[in-house]
């Protein structure tokens, strides 16, 4: 259990992302981008203080939001 | 429908299906506490597909599975060890009715293992995991 908790920290530490940014440059609210990838605005709030890694799905969906490559939004620290 | 109302509408449901539950209890009336849980369940559907938002998602699901695999630790654990100790217990004063308790939950936590095990099977073969 305690293997499982360090390694999600851990986690949580390495994958940094920029939605915040690149949601403020396409003029984009949390609810809207949660609407159009189908997920709730708590799943976005968590992933943009980066105490939630998305799947690589929910990843790629949000990359196509933004017409990013998903290296350009999810950065590995 | 806003979540605002969505969350009071559920809560209301709930309130409602406990109170018909209570009532059908204490009158000894079980097809009317059955029937109170069915159409609960019924208006819980309902509002959920006129809430058209979605509810679920990856990280729910996800928070769940590490909450569920926490009870599940817990529980059987707790359970083992509740059985171990009436069943000494038991044996120690000649009490047959702890005993019998006992050896009940020692029964309840095999079953709690056989299901995680049977459960964790097919969704590791669901998974693509190993046959072995």
């Amino acid at each position: 259990m305690r293997f499982h908790l360090d390694f999600l920290i851990k986690c949580m530490a390495v994958i940094k992302n920029k939605i915040k940014m690149y949601r403020a440059e396409v003029d984009l609210t949390q609810e809207q981008l949660a609407e159009k990838v189908g997920v709730t605005r708590q799943t976005i709030i968590a992933i943009e203080k980066n105490k939630y890694v998305p799947s690589l799905e929910l990843a790629l969906k949000i990359a196509k939001i933004f017409q990013k490559k998903i290296e350009q939004i999810f950065e590995y620290q | 429908m806003t979540q605002k109302q969505f969350f009071i509408a559920r809560i209301i449901i709930g309130i409602l299906v406990a109170i018909i539950v209570a009532g059908a209890v204490s009158i000894n009336n079980f097809y009317l506490a059955i029937s109170g849980v069915l159409i609960g369940m019924l208006f819980l559907y309902l509002v959920r597909v006129k809430f058209s938002k979605v509810v679920v998602d990856e990280r729910i699901v996800s928070v769940s599975g590490k909450a569920s695999r926490m009870t599940y630790v817990i529980v059987t654990l707790l359970l083992a060890i509740l059985s171990m100790f009436l069943i000494f217990s038991g044996k120690k004063n000649n009490d047959i009715a702890v005993e019998s308790i006992g050896v009940i939950l020692s029964y309840v936590t095999i079953l709690n293992i056989a299901v995680y095990a049977v459960s964790f099977r097919f969704f590791n073969k669901m998974y693509g995991g190993d046959k072995k």
